[in-house]
């Protein structure tokens, strides 16, 4: 025990209780030889002040092994200008506008300059939207090297695809990888021993596993999958089992949906006759249940019809009732208003599980505006519907959802659309909701549009004040949104007098 | 600019409204500059700031100083710059008024002070330090009875004694007017947590007892140390003896600055370094909660000044006297190995066995802590010492990234407090560069 632990605990007890030693150890012995004090707790205290200033005094450095040093930077930071913007952004804490200046800055081949690296790091391991992979490219290879220092910031460096936390079935998923690249079809078996142990998650992985070689050998396994507790298991699962359309699962959902839905012709006219199917045990094995959930619109009828409808081949429909997808959807919403929505629902859901771009641009076009539908159409086609929209003055919200799936940075038409979209007031007190979207896709050459649409804008004499408020501080959203990202743009070209005009506007 | 910022936050609502959009009427002139600003309320808020002293008025509602409006105009001026004007508006008028009156009563009523002091009879102020020194006595003795009795009866229960337990003993230090060692005292039950919490409970007892001990023999003790002791116990040295002591002219840079907070009172430290002596000194400012700073010396400054340093050994304290020049930068600073910073902080304890923070240039590498170990510091010559930092220190590892750095910072017995990164000789040309 060292002399200065001595005293501590004599201290602790007190020096009624315990006395200091007599003999001290050999680093106190001097400095107790002179201290006069004889009362107990005074010189316990004096031997304490002088061993302090001696400890104090005779710290020492400790010799240490050198620190790793950084790989060499093998190109630019971003403009000090640029690093200038970009704090601003992370102070914001805005993950889009922060994406942007990543993906301009890795467009310039420059990385982020080291005294902004910890703050946005802080920002993208804390807050969501920060774009990881466009953040490691963004960070070059000294960035990486940093991040990988701090167990906070390490996941953004780690890339994605690590095998998560699945349960103890585990090591199911692997063997089957492993066994299905080697074209053994012995999934059956693998999942005989590993299902039940797995959480949602691994039951998941092990199913997109097996989608690497789907075979109608398959079907059990997923029919099985079909019935699981977990509402993502069971749609990984719909998902996989509709790429099979020559299963026996597949002809049952075809049997029962193009029995349930009928198209007859008469005076040459086409109409849609909609026959609720009723629940039966088949169904019930094949998945298909009565009850909805609390969420849902309509009652156990329409939940079963949109069931099959997602789980039925597209490629039945126009065979089995003569007509081209845009037309069924079309005649249905004429001749079937009351089941409309539902059958519409259930092929939109068949069309993104089925990745059909044809059925998703007609649903599209009869104004299905869902992303993951959306996102199946080519943005060409997308655009064009948008515009139509805009003149044949479609609900106004579904025009914008449209505008605003539309893929960034905007075309000018689409930019000047969504401005005479905001400026009409059609969209009503939602305009500043998505002006705060679309100022982030809004082309970068519109600027001048944009102020013409500020400057000359003056509400109808028809417009309540409070709408035309709401309009003018959707105008101002823009015009902040879009002078931010021109600055960000502006900050990485030689030229700083450019971006002072465009100084990045300190948004609330 | 931002360093008169009160907080952070204030920094970032001051920097969101550098921007012309929510001012109107904003004007300068060499004097001031004014401006209204837009806020949540039905009239704009009237925002004036006196760029000589700083000092700012704002009809805001804000409690911080100066309010984020104050620092917005002062941005926004500095940045875009203000229309320039010869026509002050009268809100700024009256004020300036107002402050320039109170200015004349203030000095009227200091020089009265000054006045009622110097023609006092010298027999009745010796009296007076005499009664002082027999009141800082009698309460030293009860104080070491107290410490005593600690001891005697054991520290075990002094971690759950809470502060009601030291705060009797320190008003008792206040009234036998040993403020220092009343100010020693509150702040113990904040250090008596965590691990290892005994052994600085007994050195905090033990450093009070040997201010009491070095008390009884004042008189006996060295002219330096005495006076340290005197101002370890709060006696109290005047700004203006201070400043009647002779002056030591020098080109202070200002290299660092730490702002702390204990019992609401922020406490600023500016180390300044002498350029050709070499010599540390730090100016300190105190501010109650809602007001400012001293700014007048701000790290990234070198200043051709008088300065006068309080009496005592291993004093750093000083107070800036005349200024003769300015420039806005920082020449290139020398760096200590750290044995030399070590044997140059055992010095300052054996001159002043209170101390405990040394100034220090130090460069080196910084060694990451793994899994919650210390972050260090190693500089050439291979030897370590722990970094002690508020946070963990990323923004200058992602300076260094793994080469030496050149580092100023406060240097004590747990550690190497890093505070800001300065040139070195090798950056002595980009330095001159920059400064033109």
């Amino acid at each position: 025990m060292s002399g200065w632990s001595e005293l501590v605990t004599t201290a602790l007890l007190g020096t009624d209780r315990r006395e200091i030693p007599t003999v001290l150890p050999e680093d106190l012995a001097p400095l107790a030889s002179r201290v006069a004090s004889t009362d107990p707790a005074g010189r316990l205290l004096d031997i304490a002040a002088g061993y302090s200033a001696y400890t104090r005094a005779g710290a020492v450095a400790e010799s240490c092994p050198p620190p790793a040093v950084a790989p060499p930077a093998t190109q630019e930071p971003a403009p000090p200008q640029a690093q200038q913007v970009l704090h601003s952004l992370v102070a914001m804490r805005g993950p889009l506008l922060v994406n942007e200046w990543l993906q301009v800055c890795v467009d310039h081949g420059r990385y982020v300059p080291p005294p902004a690296w910890t703050s946005l790091a802080d920002l993208a391991a804390t807050a969501s939207g920060v774009d990881a992979p466009l953040l490691r490219l963004a960070m070059g290879a000294r960035g990486l090297w940093f991040l990988g220092h701090n167990d906070r910031w390490r996941r953004l460096v780690d890339a994605p695809g690590e095998p998560s936390d699945v349960g103890d079935g585990h090591s199911a998923v692997t063997s089957l990888v492993t066994a299905r690249t080697e074209g053994e079809a012995r999934a059956g078996e693998e999942l005989d021993t590993g299902w039940s142990t797995l959480r949602a998650a691994g039951k998941v992985a092990l199913l997109d596993a097996l989608s690497a070689g789907l075979t109608e050998g398959d079907e059990p396994m997923l029919l099985r999958a079909l019935r699981d507790r977990s509402s993502e298991v069971r749609e990984t699962a719909a998902r996989l089992i509709s790429r099979l359309p020559e299963s026996g699962y597949a002809r049952r959902m075809t049997e029962r949906a193009t029995s349930a839905v009928t198209v007859t012709r008469s005076l040459g006219r086409h109409r849609v006759v909609v026959t609720p199917p009723v629940p039966d045990d088949a169904m019930t094995r094949d998945g298909v249940t009565d009850k909805p959930p609390r969420s849902f619109p309509g009652g156990p009828a329409a939940f079963v019809l949109r069931q099959i409808l997602a789980a039925t081949p597209l490629s039945v429909w126009t065979p089995a009732t003569g007509l081209a997808a845009s037309d069924l959807v079309e005649v249905t919403d004429r001749t079937a208003s009351d089941w409309a929505g539902d059958l519409r629902a259930g092929w939109a859901l068949a069309a993104v599980r089925q990745a059909d771009a044809g059925w998703a641009q007609a649903l599209l076009e009869a104004g299905e505006v869902d992303e993951p539908l959306v996102a199946l159409v080519p943005s060409p086609a997308r655009v064009d519907v948008a515009l139509r929209w805009m003149q044949h003055r479609v609900d106004a919200t579904r025009v914008g959802d449209l505008v605003l799936s539309c893929p960034r940075p905007w075309p000018v038409e689409i930019t000047e659309a969504a401005l005479e979209l905001v400026s009409s007031g059609r969209l009503g007190h939602s305009a500043a909701r998505f002006a705060d979207k679309a100022g982030h896709a809004m082309h970068l050459g519109s600027y001048s549009t944009l102020e013409r649409h500020v400057l000359g804008w003056a509400p109808p004499k028809q417009m309540t004040a409070h709408l035309a408020t709401e309009i003018r501080r959707a105008h101002a959203r823009m015009e902040e949104l879009l002078a931010t990202r021109i600055a960000i743009h502006q900050s990485f070209t030689a030229d700083p007098t450019a971006v002072r005009r465009f100084a990045v506007p300190h948004l609330p | 600019m931002l360093a008169l910022a009160p907080d952070s936050s204030s920094v970032a609502a001051g920097e969101k409204l550098a921007a012309p959009g929510p001012w109107s009427g904003q004007g300068c002139d060499g004097h001031v500059v004014w401006g209204y600003c837009r806020g949540s309320g039905k009239r704009p808020y009237q925002t004036v700031v006196e760029l000589e002293a700083p000092a700012y008025k704002c009809s805001c509602p804000s409690r911080k100083f100066p309010c984020k409006h104050a620092l917005g105009l002062l941005l926004l001026w500095s940045g875009e710059g203000l229309p320039s004007s010869t026509e002050r508006p009268e809100f700024v008028q009256e004020w300036l008024t107002s402050r320039a009156e109170r200015a004349t009563n203030g000095a009227a009523s200091r020089s009265r002070l000054g006045t009622a002091e110097k023609t006092s009879d010298p027999e009745a102020a010796g009296k007076r330090a005499a009664q002082r020194v027999e009141r800082v006595r009698a309460g030293l003795e009860e104080l070491d009875v107290w410490l005593r009795d600690q001891v005697r009866g054991g520290l075990s229960g002094l971690e759950r004694a809470g502060y009601q337990h030291f705060d009797q003993v320190a008003a008792r230090m206040v009234d036998a007017q040993a403020p220092g060692v009343a100010a020693l005292l509150r702040g113990l039950p904040a250090r008596l947590s965590g691990e290892g919490w005994p052994s600085r409970a007994l050195e905090q007892l033990a450093l009070l007892r040997l201010l009491v001990t070095a008390h009884r023999r004042l008189d006996a003790l060295p002219q330096g140390l005495a006076d340290t002791v005197r101002s370890r116990i709060g006696y109290p040295a005047s700004q203006d003896s201070v400043l009647a002591l002779p002056a030591v002219r020098d080109t202070w840079a200002a290299l660092g600055s730490v702002d702390s907070v204990e019992f609401k009172l922020t406490t600023r430290r500016v180390w300044l370094r002498g350029t050709r002596s070499g010599r540390w000194a730090v100016l300190l400012s105190f501010a109650p909660p809602g007001q400012s700073l001293d700014a007048r010396v701000m790290p990234g400054v070198t200043v051709d000044a008088d300065l006068h340093f309080y009496p005592g050994a291993g004093q750093f304290r000083a107070l800036l006297g005349a200024e003769h020049a300015r420039h806005e930068h920082v020449a290139p600073q020398p760096a200590s190995t750290l044995a030399d910073v070590a044997g140059e902080f055992a010095a300052l304890v054996a001159a002043d066995p209170w101390a405990d923070r040394l100034p220090a240039v130090v460069e080196g590498t910084l060694v990451p802590g793994q899994g919650g170990e210390d972050w260090r510091i190693r500089d050439d010559t291979g030897q370590a010492a722990r970094l002690r930092t508020a946070a963990e220190p990323w923004p200058l590892f992602a300076h260094s990234l793994g080469e030496p750095v050149r580092v100023f910072g406060e240097w004590s017995s747990r550690g190497f407090s890093p505070l800001s990164v300065v040139p070195g000789l090798a950056d002595a040309f980009s330095s001159e560069v920059t400064s033109r």
